[in-house]
């Protein structure tokens, strides 16, 4: 655990019964760190264990084998399955649907007290005055605070939903598919939002979408997840312009990009095939049964995720013979605003 | 040739005697085989624009006025039985969510082919032929089984893939597809995608293609309209709006969205809210939002005017230089 | 092949729900003031005889050795013998049976023939006169007690108009047809509640449906609203329809108790109303033995018929 740590998960698997006797393991001995003050985007489709991994970091599900190490000191492992509220103070989550996350018979000011509330520690007369500086850090004012969730848009339901994950002060903040409900310019709002407060708060946020676009824009590193398991790790730069692993490719050239024909990449991947289910995954290296790249090897080896130079790290068996291409320049450039 | 013509279409929903006028004046225009896109947020009402030209509303509760001629026929007034000839056969729908869109009692097979001999009436071993054809042309992978199964047994890019079959099986000249990859991963998302384009470009149907996701746009279609608070406020080929939008609305929507290498930067917004739909207007409805508006902006009938190849609804079109997708 | 297995595992599980069923009501028996010898002697006999008797007939031993005894002679087909007349029960049970099973079908016909139309038709016309006319109606359809809704009809076909008898029915195997005139009443009287319940139920399902995505899509597809309300909205409301049906058999058979009382008919539902008055515990056990037999019987079949209706459930 070195000092820029927050917490780092070690060969980390949650698996759920199905049935009588099958077990799905939605992840599956993943290892990743989150470091102090940065925002770490999590990525995946569906059956990608990306919210199963966050709930088990919250400590909603109870992980079945690894271990979760904080800094402060605190581990958690399959044998001390009691889901301590100091976890729960410690890491927030914010989910997708702004709407069901909000009573609808509280107005706002209570929802966002209510952490408070449950947690204790903090007296009573102090509460309020909590949530509303925490309300007033969104954006939202105190007559606001008053309405109820039904008297809100949906943008300002969700920035009601981070104010109450953040009056506890956590160390952690969960983005659960929080703009995905959104509409693009208020998911913008919100990106901009949460960006504002890592860097007022140093909260370390970890972000979690199946929109490649906005975790590339939001994150300071990205984890790649693929059935349950991490196949890539880098920064979002680099990870941008020179993916490692083919997954990732594929789905930097699945992303549509907003630009005119003569900017959109030349040949787009196009996967074959459904993503697998999680209860029986393929073989080997989940990823070779749609991947073009697959030789015989890769139904048989399971790759381990290996370190390459900096902060990078993938798990391919090709990954050095590998040249995979990432988005264009033309499009990874900045724009630069420009009104008259 | 232009297939479908649609001029000041405008639809109004009324509760008691509260009207909502939730599509206003829009007008568009498709050519066979042409891929055209309607963008807007939700609110914006685009898909009410798609379910007029379906005539899927209630008519109890809708009122519809203006034009829409199809292959010229009118379908604006078109008395229920002759909308439901020219459904699923001339034009037909594609809609967002696969998980709730097929008949859960019902094998896909039956579906498809209870589709196949309403218009094209085939005995029925031969809209059974047809119906396995088509789901392998989709990409369903064995066909002749899969014919006998239920929605619930596949996986929602499977469902939307027997959607697109459903849309596409009497070789419709329009398909509106509304939102059709927005429920599914982005990986099937990009398989629907080049499915829309292949299947279309070989049945020559053209697709009105409803979606919030001007990336989608870009990836599929020649041209576009972009609609805000029920109206059309830009249109265009793609490369244009995209490279030089004309409309404010348009230009903040691009600016909002994020993009790979733009970490650490804010992303531009738009303040303000959607208006609600149905609701009434002075002036200009994108105004009161607007980084560039004036007082006159708020006053009178705002109109579409041409301007490149397109249109542009905005009195200071001519003057503003925005910023665009590059 | 797993069809089977689904019948065997509720055949068994039909076991223990039996067992609750008789064992309740041979409890409550017992806690019935008098018993059957008494009520055999009669008013006039000893302490003595009345001794005897009991001894005779058993009702000495412990509660839960006479419930042994009987229970497992019922599993066996032997549902023992009446204390009053000596006679064999399951004879006189099936002799009665197919009066009873008259009426309840009767009735099962008219309720499914008259709610389920009435039913898609007010879902069709969901919201306005029509549709709030017909809910008035089933609501006091729900409301009125079948029984009370008999002696109506007995007033006035029966009694008045001379059409139907008012009571006594004849022997469904001896006399079909004259069966089939005396069950008339009782049937409509039972049915006519019945229809008001199905209707209902059938009116909500069919309404979720005809605002569900999938019937967009069969519009999208331009078929005609008959094709989309009578086969496909109406076949997924059948799971609904098919539970609501097998609560309704259910009530028919618990009913008979009330309408072959009102119409004096003698089905099975007299035939324990007598038994309970002479204290014949033997014969109101056997009565509740097929009853709750038969009601399982129906569930079963509506277990069933949810599988071959809804292909998520197999």
């Amino acid at each position: 655990m070195t000092a820029a740590q927050l917490v780092s998960l070690e060969g980390v698997s949650v698996s759920f019964r199905v049935g009588w006797k099958r077990r799905v393991a939605a992840v599956n001995e993943v290892s990743v760190e989150l470091r102090k003050g940065e925002i770490f985007g999590l990525i995946g489709e569906s059956g990608s264990g990306k919210s199963t991994l966050a709930r088990a970091l919250v400590g909603l599900v109870p992980i079945s084998a690894g271990r979760v190490s904080w800094a402060d000191g605190r581990t958690v492992t399959p044998e001390a399955r009691s889901r301590t509220t100091a976890t729960q103070t410690r890491s927030q989550m914010v989910f997708q649907d702004p709407h069901s996350a909000l009573d609808p018979r509280r107005t706002i000011l209570q929802s966002v007290r209510e952490p408070l509330d449950v947690q204790g520690g903090v007296p009573h007369a102090e509460r309020s005055a909590r949530a509303l500086e925490k309300l007033e850090l969104v954006g939202l004012t105190a007559e606001q605070g008053r309405r109820y969730p039904h008297q809100l848009s949906g943008g300002q339901k969700q920035r009601a939903n981070i104010a109450r994950a953040l009056v506890t002060d956590p160390e952690l903040l969960i983005c659960d598919e929080s703009v995905a409900a959104l509409d693009v310019a208020l998911q913008a709002e919100i990106l901009n939002l949460i960006q504002d407060l890592r860097d007022r708060l140093g909260v370390t946020v970890l972000f979690i979408s199946h929109d490649l676009s906005v975790v590339a824009h939001i994150a300071t590193r990205i984890g790649v997840m693929y059935l349950g398991e991490v196949v890539e790790v880098g920064t979002a730069a680099e990870l941008a312009a020179r993916p490692l692993h083919p997954y990732t490719e594929a789905l930097l050239s699945a992303q549509p990009m907003p630009v005119p024909s003569w900017a959109q990449p030349r040949d787009r991947i196009v996967l074959s095939g459904d993503i697998p289910s999680p209860i029986s995954p393929p073989s080997g290296c989940r990823f070779h049964t749609r991947c073009q790249y697959a030789v015989e090897g890769c139904s048989i080896v399971h790759p381990e995720r290996d370190s390459r130079d900096g902060d990078r790290s993938v798990a391919c068996i090709r990954a050095d013979e590998l040249v995979l291409s990432g988005v264009p320049v033309t499009i990874l450039r900045p724009r630069i605003e420009e009104v008259r | 040739m232009t297939l479908l013509d649609v001029r000041d279409l405008s639809v109004t929903f009324w509760s008691g005697t509260q009207p909502s006028p939730v599509v206003t004046d829009v007008s568009l225009s498709i050519g066979e085989g042409e891929i055209v896109g309607l963008v807007g947020e939700s609110g914006s009402g685009k898909s009410v624009t798609g379910l007029a030209l379906m005539g899927l509303h209630d008519p109890r509760v809708t009122e519809i006025r203006g034009s829409a001629v199809l292959d010229g026929r009118q379908l604006v007034g078109m008395p229920e039985r002759g909308l439901r000839k020219l459904r699923g056969s001339s034009i037909s729908m594609i809609f967002q969510e696969p998980m709730t869109a097929l008949d859960p009692v019902d094998t896909i097979g039956s579906q498809l082919t209870e589709t196949i001999r309403t218009h094209l009436r085939l005995p029925h071993a031969a809209a059974r032929d047809r119906a396995v054809e088509l789901l392998e042309r989709v990409g369903i992978g064995d066909a002749e089984r899969r014919f006998s199964a239920y929605p619930f047994q596949l996986s929602g890019g499977m469902r939307q893939r027997v959607v697109f079959a459903l849309a596409l099986a009497c070789r419709p000249r329009l398909v509106i597809a509304d939102e059709p990859t927005t429920a599914v991963d982005v990986t099937i998302q990009a398989q629907l995608l080049r499915l829309l384009t292949d299947l279309t470009e070989e049945v020559g149907t053209a697709v009105l293609l409803i979606t919030h996701d001007l990336g989608v746009v870009a990836e599929v279609c020649q041209r576009m309209y972009t609609m805000y608070g029920g109206r059309v406020v830009e249109s265009g080929s793609v490369d244009s709006v995209l490279e030089v939008p004309k409309h404010p609305y348009t230009a903040g929507l691009l600016g909002s969205i994020p993009r790979a290498g733009g970490e650490g930067q804010r992303l531009a917004t738009i303040p303000g809210r959607v208006p609600r739909p149905g609701s009434i207007h002075e002036g200009c409805i994108f105004e009161p939002r607007c980084a560039f508006s004036l007082p006159e902006c708020a006053v009178g009938e705002i109109p579409l005017e041409p301007m490149g190849d397109g249109a542009v609804r905005c009195i200071r079109a001519s003057e503003l230089t925005l910023a665009g997708a590059l | 092949m797993r069809i089977l297995k689904v019948i065997g595992g509720r055949l068994l599980s039909m076991v223990p729900t039996l067992i609750l069923a008789t064992l309740v009501v041979f409890a409550l028996q017992r806690l019935i003031p008098g018993d059957a010898a008494n009520a055999i002697a009669g008013e006039y006999a000893t302490a003595e005889q009345v001794a005897l008797i009991r001894e005779r007939l058993g009702l000495n031993q412990p509660f839960l050795l006479q419930y042994w005894n009987w229970v497992t002679g019922a599993f066996s087909g032997n549902l023992g013998s009446s204390l009053h007349t000596g006679e064999p029960i399951l004879p006189l049970i099936l002799d009665r049976l197919p009066t009873t099973a008259l009426v309840a079908t009767g009735a099962l016909l008219i309720a499914v023939m008259i709610g389920v139309p009435f039913g898609v038709w007010a879902a069709s016309n969901a919201g306005t006169r029509i549709d709030r006319f017909f809910t008035g109606i089933t609501t006091v359809g729900i409301a009125v007690p079948n029984f009370w809704l008999g002696m109506l009809l007995v007033l006035l076909f029966a009694t008045t108009l001379h059409l139907f008898p008012a009571t006594g029915g004849a022997d469904p195997i001896r006399d079909p047809l004259g069966a089939l005139h005396s069950a008339v009443l009782p049937s409509i009287a039972l049915g006519a509640v019945g229809a008001a319940e199905i209707g209902r139920q059938v009116r909500s399902a069919m309404i979720e449906n005809l605002q569900a995505d999938f019937v967009r899509t069969h519009r999208a597809k331009g078929l005609s609203q008959g094709v989309i309300v009578w086969r496909h909205a109406l076949k997924n409301s059948s799971l609904p329809l098919a539970t609501v049906i097998g609560l309704q058999v259910g009530t028919f058979l618990g009913s008979a108790v009330a309408i072959e009382s009102v119409f004096g008919l003698s089905g099975i539902g007299s035939l324990v109303v007598t038994a309970t008055n002479q204290r014949d515990y033997p014969v109101i056990q056997g009565v509740v033995f097929v009853l709750a037999l038969l009601v399982l019987a129906a569930t079963l079949i509506v277990d069933i018929a949810y599988r071959i209706l809804d292909p998520r459930i197999r």
